[in-house]
């Protein structure tokens, strides 16, 4: 018995230590990010009053203005942003077998976009608070779209991606046609659809939260599920995985995930395409590590990128939207390269 | 509606002793887009035996394999594992049962064999309960019975073919079912690699009593690891029984339209096709 337990443990003794270590290292990484994020901007502020803002709140003191009610709400976007964003795309990447799926291929981001356009041309709204609950409503309306058009719970994966391709591109379509003939719609549209963390409010992201909670539980349930999923639709079926309701809860999940994202901060694009591939380098193929791995880094790219954008040489207000694929790419080509020298 | 030839003297006398075997099939259609893969098939996969099943290409093999392991939907029907239909039995519980490994699998990039083994646990675990003490137990005996425990760490895609294989077989064996259906496992292995592949399936039959269905295309190699064998042609039960009941002359010449002789293998003493 001795014997058995031995040798059965020790593959795993190999590999389980150094995910444990990339997982401190992460959160020790986004810990320090998190801090800077808080410090530095156009206008860097000192410890000390970074501290104070929290214990000795008062409200004529510009600098804790500045950190309560801009930096510490930009930076729990970021968090949830991100790791929302990059846990979904680990989970839309794993459903169809796709590395270059992203969650936007669901349509979430179109609709919302045409949900805002319509917001704008329509009411003449032009206040972004305003535009969180529109672009909730239009992501949950196009997604809702693509899965019955996917054929619902009897539809293929490949049948799902293709139906929000075509659904995105439609809404895509209709929304550019509405800002062609109304040159104020564009104006108030061209900021919300870089995608951006300045201007969000505490209340926005408290009332979004149980969105982010549901989103995520639903998330690691499903990433169980992937785990299977990932080895083909008839091997998982073999396994006695439910496909058709794994695939519902993964929709699910990555719905409440993106469409509370992109009501938030506007479609933030790349990150759901790419952490998912730098996560993949760090925890190995199973799933539930991808998925936590996903989160983390998620969250650091795009409050690195946020960070960035704020600092005095891009001018203190480039979009985290912009930024981040502009810190993101070149480290993903970056790590692309080192890979394949590893492999030689 | 059984046809013909399945009335032969040496047939019937099978079907007695099977009456109940775990894995049945009872009046099983299959139609895509109304046109008809498998009409009226009634068959038995006789337990702790090697049923192979073969036919021309698009007789249907793999549509009855894939119907005998749920992943099929039947037009008209049912199949029966330990008495019920299998689409009324929970997935995860069939799944603890029998095991199936469908045609050319693919595995994402960067899985380890140990990962893929794993994988064969499913059914055993849940979201909640995950991994256990017998699960690792499951995993490092099929990999020992598959011989592939060395190569646990190396990534799939380093593997050969011959190896990859083994690595799929592995996982079904780690998911301890007692019948195990195999979709052309020698596709794509050069012949050495086909037999080291049925040695191992036979292996696994003859130690642990485990029943094996699986689809072959190479009828000398399904006559000499087969007990029982299946012949399809049109999607209808053509001939059954065991393999020197199967693998006639006029069987062949019926089923492939295939004119030959037949010889014994002076080795296994297996019928062998010798092509006219």
């Amino acid at each position: 018995m001795t014997l058995i337990t031995t040798t059965a443990s020790r593959p795993q003794r190999k590999r389980i230590p150094d995910r444990h270590l990339w997982l401190l290292l992460a959160l020790v990484g986004l810990a320090l990010l998190s801090c800077l994020s808080l410090r530095l901007g156009l206008r860097p502020i000192g410890w000390n009053e970074i501290w104070a803002s929290f214990v000795a709140y008062s409200p004529e003191t510009a600098n804790h203005i500045v950190i309560q009610q801009m930096r510490l709400p930009r930076l729990l976007a970021a968090w949830l942003g991100g790791a929302a964003l990059a846990t979904s795309g680990m989970l839309i990447q794993g459903l169809t077998r796709n590395p270059l799926a992203d969650p936007g291929l669901l349509g979430i981001n179109a609709g919302a976009a045409l949900g805002v356009i319509l917001c704008i041309f329509l009411l003449g709204i032009s206040d972004p608070a305003a535009f969180v609950w529109v672009a909730m409503a239009g992501g949950l309306v196009s997604t809702i779209l693509v899965f019955l058009l996917g054929g619902g719970q009897r539809g293929s994966n490949l049948r799902l991606i293709l139906a929000g391709a075509a659904l995105s591109a439609l809404f895509l379509a209709l929304g550019r046609s509405l800002l062609l003939v109304s040159q104020r719609s564009l104006d108030v549209y061209r900021f919300w659809v870089l995608g951006g963390l300045d201007g969000i409010e505490m209340q926005t992201i408290f009332a979004l939260l149980p969105i982010f909670g549901f989103g995520a539980a639903l998330a690691l349930i499903s990433a169980f599920h992937l785990n299977a999923m990932i080895l083909g639709e008839d091997t998982a079926r073999g396994l006695g995985l439910r496909t058709a309701g794994t695939r519902t809860l993964a929709v699910a999940a990555i719905l409440c995930l993106c469409a509370a994202t992109v009501s938030m901060a506007g479609p933030i694009a790349f990150v759901g395409l790419v952490v998912p591939h730098m996560a993949r380098r760090f925890s190995g193929a199973d799933m539930r590590w991808c998925t936590l791995f996903s989160a983390l880094l998620g969250a650091g790219l795009l409050m690195l990128a946020d960070l960035v954008g704020r600092l005095p040489f891009f001018g203190g207000n480039m979009q985290a939207g912009v930024m981040v694929a502009l810190i993101g790419g070149p480290a993903f080509v970056w790590l692309l390269r080192r890979n394949e020298r590893g492999l030689r | 509606m059984t046809h013909p030839a399945c009335q032969s003297p040496g047939l019937s006398a099978h079907q007695p002793a099977s009456r109940d075997v775990r894995l049945r099939a009872q009046a099983l259609s299959v139609a895509y887009a109304q046109a008809p893969i498998l009409s009226d098939l009634t068959l038995d996969i006789p337990d702790g035996e090697i049923t192979v099943i073969v036919g021309p290409n698009a007789c249907g093999k793999s549509t009855l394999l894939r119907s005998l392991a749920r992943l099929q939907r039947l037009s008209a029907g049912q199949v029966l594992l330990d008495g019920k239909n299998i689409h009324h039995q929970r997935s995860r519980g069939v799944a603890q049962r029998l095991a199936i490994l469908p045609q050319s699998p693919t595995a994402p990039e960067g899985l380890t064999v140990h990962d893929l083994v794993s994988r064969g646990r499913t059914p055993h675990q849940s979201a909640l309960k995950q991994w256990s003490r017998q699960d690792a137990r499951a995993v490092e005996q099929a990999l020992e019975r598959t011989s592939m425990g060395p190569l646990a760490q190396r990534n799939l895609e380093a593997l050969s073919g011959g190896q990859r294989q083994r690595a799929w077989i592995a996982m079904a064996l780690a998911q301890e079912t007692d019948i195990l259906l195999l979709d052309e496992p020698t596709t794509y292995l050069d012949l050495p690699h086909q037999i080291e592949l049925l040695t191992l399936v036979q292996s696994l039959n003859q130690d642990s009593g485990q029943t094996v269905a699986m689809v072959l295309h190479d009828i000398n190699l399904a006559a000499r690891f087969a007990n029982h064998m299946i012949a399809l042609r049109a999607g209808e039960v053509f001939a059954k029984g065991r393999p020197e009941q199967v693998v006639t002359r006029e069987n062949m010449a019926q089923v492939f339209g295939l004119k030959c002789q037949i010889i014994s293998d002076p080795v296994h003493a297996t019928p062998h096709v010798i092509p006219e």
